[in-house]
């Protein structure tokens, strides 16, 4: 699949390349708004320093865990043989020369270490390049579904307040933040496939087998969004502007789209950027109740076999997908939303 | 300030003491000095608002959150009792059928009662002791074994050879020196044996050959049976497959022999006891019901815990982070930096490292959560702290731990609640998926987690799914009815909303 391929290669191969990518483009938008410009240096400047911290912390936690999490057939082998691999390993060295190392080879090589247990001495980066790209896929579309899904609930919603659609709108809110997701998710399983008369496994060919999983994906941020798109167009549609445009006689249906809804949607788009980088990472209950070969379920995997060096590449890549997301979003923020600036309002108590 | 205000006290004192003393009406006719009485003091600002009072009247309107809070003050109410009831089973003993030992009472269906089936009275059954109350019956009266090495088959004669019974004589020490036709005991045999082929009257060549009639129909004939057969006493196979019922020990009159009678219409039973497996049992025999409200509180333990620490460590940093214009730079800072990385890792990587046990959950909980209270608490305060009232208060000299309980925290209260009652669905779910992945309570510690990812593996297995759906009800009753309750009381504690 050329889709596949792509992905692949954006979002794995080139993974440092894309972002660095991204964070331009971000910055050629800043640059036209010069404002900007230092509060964003000052945001990458604090984010580095958080991704710093994290991959200290993360390491030195990993690094007080059981040893045979970092040597493969541990229990075959003698003491003495050990302490060699150990040291072979660099593991035996004071812990701010081991930090100091893994830092030059993450820089120098692009490496995040061999995987010990999981694929033995397979390369960290490429065993998840095999494994990212289905979770991409699946995670843009249901991104994309839930999209589809809950802006107009949302928009439903706010238009018919304390009628029919916000009812049943809460109602759905409701039941998707309470119960847990693992809960509703077996369900669907169960009667999803049974009511549509396929197998209960995901198979890569058949495209009626990613309907489901899909679908169960897309209904957290279904539901997110319908709610906070909600809530921001009543907090619009109470607005001055808005009452005078109607006293003006802008037909409904165009205040609500040109005006009310575009207002309300900007502060949800700086949760856009992470939620999609986050597809990288993978749904773990949807993948693993489906048999997904994706990512989702790598890091549990990880943690039962004690692969170490996987668990601390996959924490990373995480928190630092996290980060990135995060600062995207506020960026993409400023650049879309003309009103808000950085500027320090003196005489604020 | 307070040298300004005495000062200007004097002042004024003073001048009225001068145009008392110009005047010449004697004061002491017009007024009467009143007492020092403090309650009167606060009457000049009465009005007959009472924070809580308005509070409940707004959250009573809720006709939903009242309906839910009564299901859940119920069930919670229920769950603290549950193993204080009688004839509870213990959510951990996986139950045995006592004559039996090995066979578990496993994967039974729920049901509201234990009664297998009923007898007349007068009906002749087989009884084995249980204990003093309970005996085990069966109404079969003995089993012919199919033994090998015999060569004295079981001699007896057909008496009726019916579509489904047979009426027989039998005797199993039989020497051969009566006859059987007449003298054998009465029993009557089943034609189709537990593997479901009938019964054959066949002779074994090799054997000792039984007179076998042309046509089985023309009784009565004797003959042999080289096959198992069960013997009953009655033509009514009770237990399907031969097990034992139970029945209490009053009810049944003992022969000398072992049977016994029954004296009254009896309930037969599938074990020793009137109290059923409401819920059915799981895989390993544990009753599901006991289980569940053990899963129950072990959860609600959880995230009340939980709850109680966001709360704790929320209000005390967000007040600090609030009130402390010192500190304000630092913690927040100190905020971005884990509030960058994702819950769920912290979560993952915390139950990694420690053992899995309650507190390692609620301590992996409790590490992130208190972020988002604290945050929103420093936000209230910095908001609030400047307005004018507060100020005023500040200028009056008011203590601030008395600034913030009256004028700060009736703004927080509704947060907190709604924080709270948030934190318990939270930790459910939290639970759930740490469960999930193999890093949760073990077995022999029921949450509602593992019962659901218990349930979740046996969803496959036809019949079996009630182990799913009970704990997913029970669960999404509690998750649900927290929300729902902690949104409608933020709504109602809000004191923008007290008209």
């Amino acid at each position: 699949m050329i889709v596949l391929d792509v992905l692949k290669w954006i979002f794995v191969d080139h993974l440092i390349l894309t972002l660095v990518i991204l964070l331009l483009v971000g910055f050629v938008f800043l640059i036209i708004r010069k404002h900007l410009v230092k509060y964003s240096l000052k945001r990458l400047a604090g984010s580095l320093l958080t991704l710093f911290i994290i991959i200290a912390v993360v390491f030195l936690l990993l690094r007080n865990m059981p040893e045979e999490g970092f040597i493969e057939n541990y229990d075959k082998l003698s003491k003495q043989q050990r302490e060699d691999q150990l040291r072979a390993l660099g593991l035996m060295d004071p812990i701010h020369k081991q930090f100091f190392n893994f830092l030059k080879q993450l820089f120098v090589n692009g490496s995040l270490g061999a995987s010990t247990k999981y694929q033995a001495g397979g390369d960290v980066i490429k065993i998840i390049g095999d494994k990212a790209p289905i979770s991409i896929i699946l995670g843009v579309i249901s991104m994309a579904l839930s999209l589809v899904m809950g802006l107009p609930l949302g928009a439903a919603m706010a238009r018919s307040k304390g009628k029919f659609w916000d009812k049943f709108g809460t109602a759905f809110i409701v039941f998707i933040n309470a119960v847990p997701s693992a809960v509703y998710y077996i369900f669907i399983q169960l009667y999803g496939t049974k009511w549509m008369g396929i197998d209960l496994l995901f198979e890569k060919s058949n495209w009626i087998t990613w309907i489901l999983p899909v679908f169960s994906m897309s209904l957290g941020s279904a539901a997110s969004y319908a709610m906070w798109l909600r809530r921001y167009m009543l907090d619009e549609i109470n607005k001055d502007y808005i009452r005078l445009a109607r006293a003006k006689g802008v037909p409904g249906r165009s205040l609500m789209f040109s005006h009310v809804f575009r207002n309300a949607f900007v502060p949800m788009i700086q949760y856009i950027p992470a939620s999609l980088l986050y597809t990288v990472a993978g749904s773990l209950y949807i993948e693993s109740l489906y048999s997904i070969p994706g990512m989702g379920g790598l890091l549990v995997k990880a943690i039962g076999l004690q692969d170490n060096p996987l668990v601390q590449a996959l924490v990373m890549i995480y928190s630092c997908i996290g980060i990135v997301g995060l600062l995207m979003g506020d960026l993409l923020m400023a650049v879309i939303d003309p009103r808000i600036n950085f500027v320090k309002k003196d005489g604020v108590r | 300030m307070k040298m300004f205000f005495e000062g200007k006290k004097r002042r004024v004192e003073d001048n009225i003491n001068k145009v008392i003393e110009n005047s010449a009406i004697n004061e002491d006719a017009l007024f009467v000095r009143a007492e020092f009485d403090p309650n009167a003091g606060e009457k000049t600002g009465y009005s007959n608002y009472s924070y809580w009072r308005s509070t409940f009247r707004a959250f009573r309107h809720n006709r939903l959150a009242m309906v839910m809070a009564s299901i859940l003050v119920i069930l919670v109410l229920f769950t603290i009792i549950q193993p204080l009831l009688p004839g509870q089973y213990d959510a951990l003993t996986g139950q045995t059928n006592p004559l039996n030992e090995n066979k578990l009472l496993s994967a039974k269906p729920p049901s509201l009662s234990t009664v297998y089936m009923s007898v007349p009275k007068g009906t002749l059954l087989n009884a084995v002791k249980v204990n003093d109350d309970w005996y085990g019956v069966r109404n079969t009266l003995t089993t012919i074994k199919n033994d090998p090495l015999s060569r004295n088959p079981i001699k007896f004669s057909v008496l009726e050879y019916g579509e489904e019974w047979c009426t027989i004589r039998y005797d199993i020490d039989y020497s051969g020196e009566y006859d059987i036709l007449n003298d054998g005991k009465l029993g009557y045999i089943k034609r189709t044996a537990v593997n479901g082929e009938a019964i054959k009257f066949e002779t074994n060549a090799k054997r000792l050959p039984a007179p076998m009639p042309e046509d089985l129909n023309d009784t009565p004939y004797t003959t042999y049976s080289w096959q198992e057969i069960a013997i009953y006493a009655e033509p009514e196979d009770i237990s399907q497959s031969g097990d034992y019922l139970y029945v209490e020990s009053e009810y049944i009159d003992l022969n000398e022999d072992g049977s016994a009678v029954t004296n009254a219409d009896v309930d037969l039973r599938d074990y020793p006891s009137k109290m059923p497996f409401i819920l059915g049992t799981n895989s390993a025999g544990q009753d599901l019901w006991a289980r569940i409200w053990s899963g129950t509180r072990t959860s609600l333990w959880i995230g009340f815990v939980v709850a109680i620490f966001e709360v704790l460590i929320g209000i005390i940093v967000g007040i600090i982070w609030g009130y402390v214009r010192a500190l304000d730079r630092i913690i927040t800072e100190i905020y971005n930096v884990i509030d960058n990385i994702p819950t769920t890792i912290i979560l993952v990587l915390v139950s990694y490292i420690m053992r899995p046990s309650i507190s390692t959950l609620i301590f992996a909980m409790s590490l992130t959560r208190w972020l988002g209270m604290a945050r929103f608490i420093r936000n209230q305060i910095i908001i609030i702290r400047d307005r004018d009232y507060n100020l005023a208060s500040r200028c009056l000299g008011t203590e601030p731990s008395r600034i913030m309980i009256k004028n700060l925290l009736p703004y927080l209260v509704s947060v907190i609640m709604l924080r709270m009652a948030l934190a318990i669905p939270n930790a459910i779910g939290s639970e759930v998926f740490i469960t999930y992945i193999g890093l949760g309570l073990s077995v022999s510690t029921p949450s509602l987690g593992n019962l659901i990812i218990e349930g979740k593996s046996l969803i496959t297995v036809p019949g079996q799914q009630y182990q799913l759906i009970y704990s997913s009800l029970v669960l999404s009753i509690i998750t649900i009815s927290f929300y729902i309750i902690g949104n409608a009381f933020a709504d109602a504690a809000d004191p923008k909303n007290h008209v």
